[in-house]
């Protein structure tokens, strides 16, 4: 009797737990209570299903979420307080959707060669933090994006790393987002806003995309503390600014990009306290307008500091590392003006393709002409009070690095007359 | 006097080919360099894209049916040699005066013209009663368009 009972015991036992098993997504997002909180299996989930209620899922240690369907894996619509943690999706399409939805939270999820990762729709007060998206290879036009936001109010991007898609984060007709800690690389552009008003990008990393931050047709946008490097392919910038208006860009960092800040019919932008380095052109102006304002900037070893098609703009107050004036007074200002204005730079705006002849010989002798002929120039692309210091610390950070190159090199150089004194031969 | 006749021909068979209509054709995208003329946006979705053939044999590319309609308006329209936009499918390119155009705020298009082009009618109509959106409008109504105010 005793054996027959453990044995009918254990059979329930079995049963129950397999058939808990055997449940698809849907149906345990179906049997947890609105409010609940769903664990899911460590297992593969190979579907898609749509969430209407508050919920919490979160996933285990082994759990896969993926579909072979044109549709997303999570569809959150007509709901609010739903939260997603600790998610891993795997090759699909798209990860997670979310319409018209609030208070909507993904955290720590996880995507895996996705054709793209979330999207939100006409939606409020949505938080995405701690996400990692790996996309695919390939040219840009066959992927998706990374994190899009349409029509949305009120959308945090935090702490996530998107990487191999079209565009890592593309914000559109968005009003109060914030985007700060973000990882942006590989992909077409780092961070896109279309018709966005209020944006705050802070503190994001943005490397090697075509562009670092392209803003488009959006206003009331600030972008500070952000690191824009090696934007470096044809066409690529650090930022492109085209036909926005009231826009701040303060203590940035940009090197090594094809053009840092690259501005098309920007209005009323300030352009401050930021770090130039090694760009092939600094800042570029074509059809602005003059309440654009560039002061207290570090301009250090770009090939062009500032150019323009012949909008002027509001210069002062800026280093430039090829300023050869003096400072006999010693306010820490230049006794004489900068003038940035150059004549190839100039022409290079209407010819991209005459930037291969920038380091040519007949180039730089017409650079050394203009730096001589430019001392009459009054107006455009002046600075009246070019500081003679830099302004940040960049330079300090810099030689750093020039110390460890220096003692790699000497090793280097150390291992080299060793090996000829030893008379090793290589090849 | 049979001399002068041969060099009368030969001359005329070498200017009188630069006397037709030059004839304009679309080039292919190219993804990893081609750039829209007016938005700086790269081209990565074809069923929007559109281009100009200049009278000078330069080419200029567009994102989107709204930037390449920017360009043209404000065009001097002797510089243009033909417009183009491909067909709604990717497939193929269409000159602009031959296009059937649906437009619709709800259409979705790279800057949100809301502006895509079909080959025919009936393909425009199809596109319509599937999607449950959008009019047709001509080419005339197209170039009507502030598009400047879109913004």
């Amino acid at each position: 009797m005793k054996i027959r009972f453990l044995f009918v015991f254990f059979l329930s036992l079995i049963s129950f737990t397999s058939i808990a098993h055997a449940d698809t997504l849907q149906q345990q997002i179906d049997k947890t209570p609105a409010g609940g909180t769903l664990t899911l299996f460590d297992r593969d989930y190979m579907e898609t299903a749509v969430i209407k209620k508050p919920i919490t899922i979160v996933g285990g240690e082994k759990t896969v979420l993926m579909s072979d369907s044109e549709k997303p894996v999570l569809t959150i619509e007509n709901t609010q307080q739903v939260t997603l943690k600790g998610l891993r999706f795997l090759q699909s399409t798209s990860a997670v959707a979310v319409k018209k939805s609030k208070k909507i939270t993904l955290d720590q999820l996880e995507m895996v060669q996705m054709f793209s990762g979330v999207q939100v729709y006409d939606s409020e007060q949505v938080m995405i933090k701690g996400l990692t998206l790996r996309g695919l290879d390939g040219q840009y036009a066959s992927k998706g994006y990374g994190l899009a936001v349409y029509r949305s109010e009120q959308v945090t991007l935090q702490n996530n790393n998107v990487t191999l898609v079209q565009d890592a984060y593309y914000l559109e007709k968005t009003k109060d987002v914030i985007v700060k800690n973000n990882v942006a690389t590989e992909s077409r552009y780092g961070l896109h806003f279309m018709y966005a008003d209020g944006i705050k990008a802070e503190n994001n990393t943005l490397q090697r995309n075509v562009t670092g931050i392209m803003l488009m047709l959006a206003k009331n946008a600030t972008l500070r503390h952000n690191t824009i490097s090696i934007q470096w392919d044809w066409n690529s910038s650090g930022f492109t600014l085209y036909n926005a208006e009231n826009i701040v860009a303060e203590h940035n960092i940009f090197s090594g990009n094809r053009t840092a800040i690259l501005s098309q019919t920007l209005k009323n932008a300030t352009i401050r306290k930021n770090v130039f380095s090694s760009n092939q052109t600094a800042i570029e102006f074509t059809a602005s307008d003059e309440d654009n304002v560039v002061t207290d900037n570090d301009f250090v070893g770009n090939i062009l500091n500032i150019r323009s098609d012949g909008s002027d703009s509001k210069i002062h107050h800026n280093y430039y590392d090829d300023y050869d004036g003096t400072d006999l007074d010693e306010d820490g200002m230049g006794d004489t003006k900068y003038v940035a204005l150059q004549s190839f730079g100039q022409w290079m705006v209407r010819e991209p393709a005459y930037q291969y002849f920038i380091e040519s010989p007949s180039v730089v002798l017409l650079n050394r002409m203009d730096q001589q002929t430019n001392k009459v120039e009054q107006n455009q692309l002046v600075d009246d009070t070019p500081v003679i210091k830099p302004t940040s610390n960049f330079s300090e950070r810099q030689n750093t690095i020039h110390i460890v190159s220096l003692l790699f090199g000497l090793l280097m150089l150390g291992g080299a007359i060793y090996l000829w004194r030893k008379g090793v031969r290589i090849g | 006097m049979k001399k002068t006749w041969t060099a009368s021909l030969l001359i005329a068979a070498l200017i009188l080919p630069g006397c037709g209509n030059k004839q304009f054709e679309a080039r292919g995208i190219n993804f990893a360099t081609d750039i829209c003329a007016i938005c700086n946006m790269g081209i990565s979705q074809e069923p929007y894209a559109g281009q100009v053939a200049l009278a000078n044999g330069d080419y200029e590319v567009f994102d989107d049916i709204g930037c390449l309609m920017t360009y043209y308006n404000k065009m001097d329209q002797s510089d243009i040699g033909a417009a183009f936009v491909k067909d709604y499918s990717g497939d193929d390119w269409v000159q602009v005066e031959k296009a059937i155009f649906v437009s619709d705020e709800a259409i979705a298009t790279p800057m949100s013209y809301g502006v895509i082009a079909f080959q025919t009618k009936e393909e425009a109509e199809a596109y319509i009663k599937k999607e449950g959106k959008g009019n047709i409008i001509s080419f005339d109504e197209v170039k009507a368009i502030d598009w400047g105010a879109h913004a």
